[in-house]
């Protein structure tokens, strides 16, 4: 009996200490889902398939080949362009959620968070509307005096104003934080000490949030490098991006070794851009621990000096006209840009109960025929059905299995903590689009391709970063002294999990549920690959439609998917705990 | 103590103008008549003020007195409903915060983690667009007055707190402002730092002569610090006058609990004594009106135990290492007592017979 007990509380203590175990299911899926295809998938590219041999021809072949180096100079600088674009614009409107009032900004922040979680391929369809030769934009600029022969569409500059106005809230969401830990007396104390109004915010707050706005930018043009969908729905062939050029290789010409060859390129410029960013700002900035950026360096130098120079001139600026025409400016400018990302989500519902064939903005006359038409179509069906079935168990599994590793990496006191959670963090990292290749390529080999169960494996997978996100937060914010006070009081572990533990991370853990829920229910990426033109969901669907033929019926799918998502994420964000 | 031969003063002039009169000091700042209403709360209720140059004053008071409130209108981080602020004899009602000269030490030192000490320190010298030379000559002299010149090139964050509290303060001293606001600025440190920050403080003061307003809610270091304490409650002035004024001459009951211990008796005034629940009791000098309804306070150190005109139970004795602190009940009563902690006798439970000298209690006259 004395040996039972002795050998109940040894493993017991061992469970407590090595709670670390609990990432292993999320660590195996990453590796076998993640780190294997895309492996796989650069592999291959470097083997000669017939004699098995390392062969460089594809590599030889792609850079001797003048248009994969343009393609790959025009993803960069699409990439460099939005980048800049996000950070100068989002920057004004996080400094104005920042300077609220916490209950006023979470009011607002409503006004990013819903256009963060509208699609890309949503919100550009919308804009190949509105921004159409004959539409909205183009009339309106017309009646204004400008040429009639507007080409609002189809160039570098609605490749970058779409791409710009897809990622503008991702931007704002990443450099908020940073602002809002910037102790609020700082600004105060200055102008105590005589610095004007400009001067402080330009010499305390500009240096003080430029951690996040490093984070903003790292996160903006790695994804952008990635990207597709803008510049095949809004740009002409001379914005060709990688991405595109993959699908290309891939799902037309089944040259395998070429996309795995583009694939690897991707990935290794995404990993240069990170390595340059921790080089210079280190990765403490990516999850908000150090307020201080590093000093000192180039960097450092041209900070200073763009402080200086900002300081200098908004003085200069402040001294010629009166304060407050310069706070009305800046409330203009907020309330478009605001404007600017509400309209396409806003745009969808009339555009889908209009009555004539094509799509229209402002539609000029009433009916429900596109509703009827997507209700009665058997593919639309059938798309809707599936996503919702791969959404909901995307959901389950991604919350399960993050949930364990979230768990088991909040209780852990082990330095192994960082590279892990980084490790739940690549699916994130790695571009969504090699991805969707590498699990093409893997998932064939294991008949798992064209169907639902290899779809919701690779939803699974880029769901996972956030799910884990939230998950941790939740965890890494509850009281672990609650369970041994509740132990105390004679609960045994399982009333300690069900009557304080569970209770307390119930909402996080919808909101992990609902969110891992929308990104699959939004995704089109991976697919675009696993679903292989057999199993279709509705992203994937809509996409085929834009590409072949825009009709109405879009229309109607998409104010189908803004209402779903506006649904979900707002009862996501009211239980998620902050 | 206060000699039974002074009059006592229950009304009048804020602080004892006689005193001043011989050498009329120079006033520094001025408020008058200062409002400030948010809505329909009124947090600072037409407050007339004058601080003198070279003083340091403790405005005190517990929270939502309205102390912070006026800082911030003399600070100018925000606008008063009505009423002027005058420094150095310029109305600065309306001047924008960074035209005024002042400096403030912020609650938690609002110190900027991007820059070093020096940095900081050389902040308001740097906006005030002064040589560099001249910068740097004077921050080495002002972190030298907190002792802390060897940490000029460390960043905020790897200083203690007494040490960030010193940079705060030395922030302040470099541009030699016109007065120094603290804001709570002992709060976050604990009681042993705190008291070695008190001295500091009052060393600073006396070798630089700069004119401080400090605010705290705690009367122990406003008693230890200040040369005049401004004791504010409902957004009005309680009370003003030096740390002894306060303790000894209270002017209303108010002032009378929040400075010090006191036991507080209330009754109606009947034949120059006063009836209580616990007794007639008397007061000391000359005795008000018939039918005045008030209170005596006692301080415990006035207490006699074991002989008296009033009789208690001891609830409880509390040990204070050089005192015994007896708290009685007198019927409903509360009475606390002190004794020297040699005594060592006194049970709980015991019944113990307790008075004081009626010219060593103060009676204090309701309001109206």
């Amino acid at each position: 009996m004395a040996e039972l007990s002795a050998k109940d509380t040894f493993s017991r203590k061992r469970l407590r200490a090595d709670s670390l175990w609990l990432t292993m299911p999320g660590l195996v899926y990453m590796a076998l889902l993640l780190i294997l295809p895309a492996g796989a998938l650069i592999w291959q590219s470097f083997i000669d398939p017939r004699s098995g041999a390392f062969d460089l021809t594809v590599y030889r072949q792609m850079f001797s080949a003048g248009v994969y180096v343009k393609v790959l100079a025009n993803t960069f600088a699409i990439s460099a362009q939005v980048t800049i674009v996000c950070l100068l614009v989002g920057y004004p409107i996080a400094v104005w959620l920042a300077g609220m009032p916490e209950r006023r900004r979470r009011m607002a922040m409503w006004l990013v968070l819903l256009p963060f979680w509208v699609s890309p391929l949503l919100k550009n369809f919308a804009w190949i509307v509105l921004l159409a030769r004959k539409g909205i934009v183009a009339q309106m600029l017309t009646g204004m005096g400008f040429d009639t022969q507007l080409d609002l569409l189809y160039g570098r500059g609605a490749v970058i104003f779409g791409m710009a106005h897809a990622m503008l809230p991702l931007a704002i969401l990443t450099m908020l934080p940073t602002m809002l830990s910037i102790d609020g007396r700082l600004i105060p104390a200055a102008m105590t000490m005589g610095a004007s109004r400009s001067q402080s915010f330009w010499r305390i707050f500009v240096p003080l949030s430029m951690p996040g706005v490093a984070a903003a930018g790292l996160l903006i043009f790695v994804m952008g490098l990635g990207f597709f969908i803008t510049p095949a729905l809004l740009g002409s062939p001379r914005e060709t991006v990688i991405g595109q050029m993959m699908i290309t290789q891939v799902q037309q010409l089944f040259n395998l070794r070429l996309g795995g060859a583009l694939a690897t390129l991707l990935l290794a410029v995404t990993l240069i851009t990170i390595a340059v960013y921790d080089r210079f700002f280190g990765m403490s900035a990516v999850s908000g621990n150090s307020a201080a950026a590093r000093r000192g360096g180039v960097i450092g130098a041209i900070g200073s000096a763009m402080i200086e120079i900002g300081a200098f001139v908004s003085d200069f600026v402040a001294s010629l006209f009166p304060a407050r025409l310069g706070r009305r400016v800046f409330t203009t400018f907020v309330w478009v840009v605001i404007a600017i990302m509400i309209v396409p989500v806003l745009a969808f519902p009339p555009m889908a109960f209009s009555g004539s064939s094509f799509l229209e903005f402002p539609p000029k006359s009433f009916s429900l025929r596109w509703f009827q038409t997507y209700l009665s179509s058997d593919q639309w069906m059938g798309a809707t059905a599936r996503s919702a079935v791969v959404a909901i168990v995307t959901g389950v599994v991604a919350t399960i299995i993050s949930g364990m590793a979230a768990y088991g990496l909040a209780r852990t006191q082990r330095k192994a903590g960082g590279l892990i959670f980084l490790s739940f963090m690549l699916p994130m990292i790695v571009p969504n689009i090699v991805i969707g290749v590498s699990l093409f390529y893997v998932l064939a080999k294991v008949g798992l391709i064209a169907t639902n169960t290899g779809i919701i494996l690779g939803h699974t997978l880029s769901a996972m970063p956030i799910v884990f996100v939230i998950l941790l937060t939740t965890f890494r914010s509850f009281d672990w002294r609650l369970l041994q006070a509740a132990g105390t009081l004679g609960a045994n572990g399982w009333q300690q999990i069900r009557l304080v533990l569970l209770p307390l991370i119930k909402g996080g853990a919808i909101a992990a549920f609902l969110f891992g829920l929308l990104h699959s229910f939004e995704e089109l990426t991976i697919a675009l690959f696993v679903g292989a033109g057999v199993k279709q969901t509705l992203p994937k669907q809509m996409w085929d439609d834009i590409i072949l033929s825009i009709s109405p019926t879009l229309a109607a799918a998409s104010v189908f998917i803004v209402a779903v998502v506006t649904v979900l994420f707002v009862i996501a964000e009211k239980a998620r705990p902050r | 103590m206060r000699n039974p031969a002074d009059p006592i003063t229950t009304k009048g002039t804020a602080f004892d103008m006689s005193a001043a009169s011989a050498n009329t000091p120079e006033i520094k700042l001025k408020v008058n008549g200062l409002a400030k209403l948010y809505g329909q709360t009124t947090a600072l209720d037409h407050v007339d003020l004058e601080v003198r140059t070279g003083e340091l004053l403790t405005l005190l008071g517990p929270s939502g007195s309205g102390k912070t409130t006026l800082l911030q209108l003399i600070c100018g981080l925000q606008e008063p409903t009505s009423g002027t602020v005058i420094i150095d004899g310029k109305d600065q009602t309306h001047a924008p915060v960074n035209k005024r000269d002042i400096g403030v030490v912020f609650q938690n030192y609002a110190l900027f983690p991007h820059m070093t000490v020096a940095e900081n320190v050389g902040f308001a010298l740097k906006m005030r667009r002064l040589p560099k030379a001249e910068i740097d000559a004077k921050v080495a002299n002002a972190l030298e007055t907190v002792g802390l010149a060897h940490a000029a090139s460390r960043s905020p964050s790897q200083l203690s707190g007494g040490q960030q509290q010193r940079v705060a303060l030395a922030r302040c001293l470099v541009y030699d402002p016109a007065i120094i606001l603290m804001d709570e600025p002992l709060g976050a440190l604990d009681a042993k730092l705190r008291e070695a920050m008190q001295i500091e403080i009052k060393r600073i003061h006396r070798e630089t002569g700069a004119t401080i307003i400090f605010v705290t809610h705690d009367q122990q270091e406003a008693l230890a610090l200040s040369d005049r304490i401004c004791l504010m409650n409902d957004g009005k002035i309680a009370q003003l006058g030096t740390p002894r004024q306060m303790y000894d001459e209270p002017q209303n009951l108010f002032v009378a609990d929040f400075i010090g211990v006191s036991s507080i008796i209330r009754g109606t005034v009947r034949a120059g004594a006063l009836e209580t629940a616990i007794g007639t009791l008397p007061i000391g000098g000359e005795g008000p009106a018939d039918g005045t309804k008030g209170a005596i306070v006692v301080r415990p150190e006035v207490i006699t135990l074991g002989e008296g005109f009033c009789e208690g139970r001891v609830r409880e004795t509390v040990y204070g290492g050089s005192e015994l602190r007896v708290i009685i009940d007198a019927g409903k009563q509360e009475i606390i007592a002190r004794a020297p902690a040699q005594a060592g006798d006194v049970a709980v439970g015991s019944m113990v017979r307790f008075g004081w000298a009626p010219d060593t209690a103060r009676f204090l006259a309701d309001k109206g």
